[in-house]
């Protein structure tokens, strides 16, 4: 769907960011953060693994880990109904899935647009269609590596 | 002149001083070495060599590396750091390439049939079915010949040993003769990398531990010469490797009292023979009174049988006390593919590694029972072992009512897991998983079904492992068998 040519790290794609949905509210992270959006496949889950972990997946050969975002993010999990789409992110550590609900769009937003504000953790965009929370998805998923890896 | 051993200490050793030669020039191009003393010992055995000596001896007197002659131990720690590979590369015998390019060039050409069925809409017609079948079979083929360009001969493994035979037991005053079979069998590059130093150790314990002094030998009624045995050959789908020597044996008693005396099991413990053998493996575990230099530290069964689990094998010890001892190693032929039984636990499918798995049975009603707080033993042909349901293990909500039994042979005795369901054989190739998986216990690698979906291959040994160490039971052999 949104396969971006990494090579080109021009201004312009730096200030690229697709926007998805999660519990209603909309959310934008990075474009050069996200590899691909996929259709949900059969995810394999993994025994005794943390509950924001859905599992793995078959992508292309490879086995890669997804989570869902929405418990990650620490929202009301998801209903079966809504079908869901997958972000697959890369990281330091290989490619992971990123499970969201829904796609909407890829804007360009400049960072003037962007607050850092200092209460909350992640920064806000101000989007004509209102504000959405920018999440740096690479950030997300470092972390959960390096939480398990303490744990560890 | 008569080719004697000490003709042939002086030639290896020329050859090690002539190895770290090459090896200082290619760090530092103004290296030099003392070589005198060698030159000097080529000498006893060449009355006309006189004026070579100035030519190689020349370069020697300002170098900073000075009286470097190897000795036994220098060689041994040389031969421990070359085991590191330098440069990650293989040698592949030119027919084995032309042979899966061959293939490959055929895969290209039924790949431009389908295309041709697909663009003329044939693609349901007899024909196209064969080319599919005909691919399928290519398919396979260059698998098994791609698999087959890591595996090397396992001689110059064998060779390393050799030396490390006649070193030691010419350093030891013992005599000893090196028996190799099967030097030609081949295995994964990087098993045979990891497997050396292990092997290495096995070798120096039984010259170093096994092998009694000539004197001992002939009072005790054996040969004064002694022998050591290295055995590679294919079972199956694994690599068999065994290490015999007919030196003393190990000693049951005594290694039980070493054990009582550094607490690894208590005083009473109940042990078999097979179990006492096992305790040598324990971290900080060592018989031998007296450290030497070469082994007895009781830092080394415990790594052995730590790398030969890490790569998945296995590692078992035969002896007879006074007769000798022998070591069996069993290793996957592979590290990236190995043959699995797909299994369904109830909730969904996972990949058993076959290696592990001693027998396969559905048992009958009367052969598994359920005692008081939820253990149940299997009975299998009058071997009681404890019987663990497999997707409770995984923590998986599942059903009663599991129709097969996987045997496994755990160091602390045979174990067996129940599943709902066996779906079939396969061979898997291990993927890789993400940080936050791979340190699951019980979960060995990711792999892709026949149907393309995704599973886990799981460990049982480990996951075994982690199950008794959770409920306190054993990991520990005193507790095992209590």
């Amino acid at each position: 769907m949104s396969q971006h040519p990494e090579t080109e790290e021009s201004a312009l794609h730096e200030s690229r960011y697709l926007l998805f949905r999660l519990h209603g509210e909309s959310y934008a992270a990075p474009l050069v953060q996200v590899r691909e959006v996929i259709k949900v496949p059969t995810i394999k889950p993994v025994p005794h693994s943390p509950a924001h972990m859905k599992g793995v997946m078959n992508l292309r050969g490879q086995i890669i880990s997804v989570f869902d975002l929405r418990s990650k993010l620490g929202l009301p999990s998801r209903s079966e109904a809504v079908p869901g789409l997958i972000l697959v992110v890369d990281t330091t550590q290989g490619s992971i899935g990123a499970l969201v609900d829904s796609v909407d769009s890829v804007q360009e937003i400049p960072d003037e647009q962007i607050s850092k504000s200092s209460s909350s953790s992640e920064p806000v965009a101000k989007l004509t269609t209102g504000l959405v929370l920018v999440i740096d998805l690479s950030a997300q998923f470092q972390r959960i590596e390096t939480v398990r890896s303490e744990a560890a | 002149m008569q080719v004697s051993k000490a003709v042939g200490t002086t030639l290896l050793r020329g050859l090690d001083t002539l190895k770290s030669y090459v090896d200082g020039i290619g760090e530092n191009a103004n290296f030099s070495l003392d070589t005198t003393e060698i030159v000097r010992e080529f000498h006893q055995y060449s009355p006309v060599a006189a004026t070579a000596s100035v030519a190689v001896t020349s370069s020697s007197d300002s170098g900073p590396w000075l009286g470097v002659v190897p000795t036994v131990t220098a060689s041994l720690k040389e031969a421990s750091r070359r085991s590191e590979p330098a440069n990650e590369s293989i040698r592949v015998p030119l027919t084995k390439l032309d042979s899966i390019i061959n293939l490959i060039g055929e895969l290209v050409v039924n790949q431009s049939i389908m295309s041709s069925h697909r663009v003329h809409g044939t693609t349901g017609t007899g024909h196209a079915i064969q080319t599919l079948s005909y691919m399928e079979k290519l398919v396979g083929e260059i698998q098994d010949l791609s698999m087959t360009l890591r595996m090397v001969p396992v001689k110059p493994l064998f060779q390393k040993m050799a030396r490390i035979v006649r070193d030691l037991s010419s350093q030891q005053g013992k005599e000893i003769e090196f028996l190799i079979e099967g030097e030609s069998i081949e295995i994964d590059k990087t098993i045979l990398e990891r497997m050396t130093d292990p092997i290495t150790h096995i070798v120096r314990n039984a010259v170093d531990h096994g092998i009694e002094s000539p004197q001992t030998r002939q009072s005790a009624g054996k040969p004064g010469q002694a022998q050591i045995r290295m055995v590679a050959f294919q079972q199956d789908d694994q690599f068999v490797l065994l290490i015999e020597d007919d030196g003393k044996g190990l000693d049951a008693e005594k290694i039980r009292r070493k054990a009582i005396e550094k607490g690894l099991i208590s005083a009473d413990a109940a042990l078999t023979e097979a179990q006492v053998y096992d305790l040598i493996f324990l971290p900080g575990f060592s018989t031998n009174d007296q450290i030497t230099e070469i082994s007895g530290r009781g830092v080394g069964m415990d790594v052995v049988r730590r790398s030969v689990q890490e790569i998945k094998g296995t590692i078992q010890i035969t002896t007879a006390l006074g007769k000798g001892t022998q070591f069996r190693i069993a290793l996957p032929l592979s590290l990236s593919i190995i043959p699995g039984l797909v299994v369904d636990v109830g909730t969904g499918q996972y990949v058993v590694p076959i290696s592990q798995l001693v027998e396969v049975i559905e048992p009958g009603k009367q052969q598994v029972q359920q005692f008081a707080g939820q253990n149940r033993v299997l009975n299998l042909r009058g071997e009681v072992m404890p019987s663990l349901c497999l997707g409770k293990l995984l923590g998986e909500r599942v059903a009663q009512g599991q129709r097969a039994s996987l045997v496994v042979s755990t160091p602390g005795g045979k174990v067996s897991f129940e599943v709902q369901d066996i779906v079939g054989q396969q061979h898997v190739v291990i993927k890789p998983l993400g940080p936050e998986v791979a340190g699951t216990p019980g979960i060995l690698g990711g792999a892709v079904l026949s149907n393309g979906e995704p599973s886990l291959i799981l460990d049982l040994l480990d996951l075994y492992q982690a199950y008794a160490s959770k409920n306190h039971l054993g990991r520990n052999p005193d507790v095992a068998a209590s």
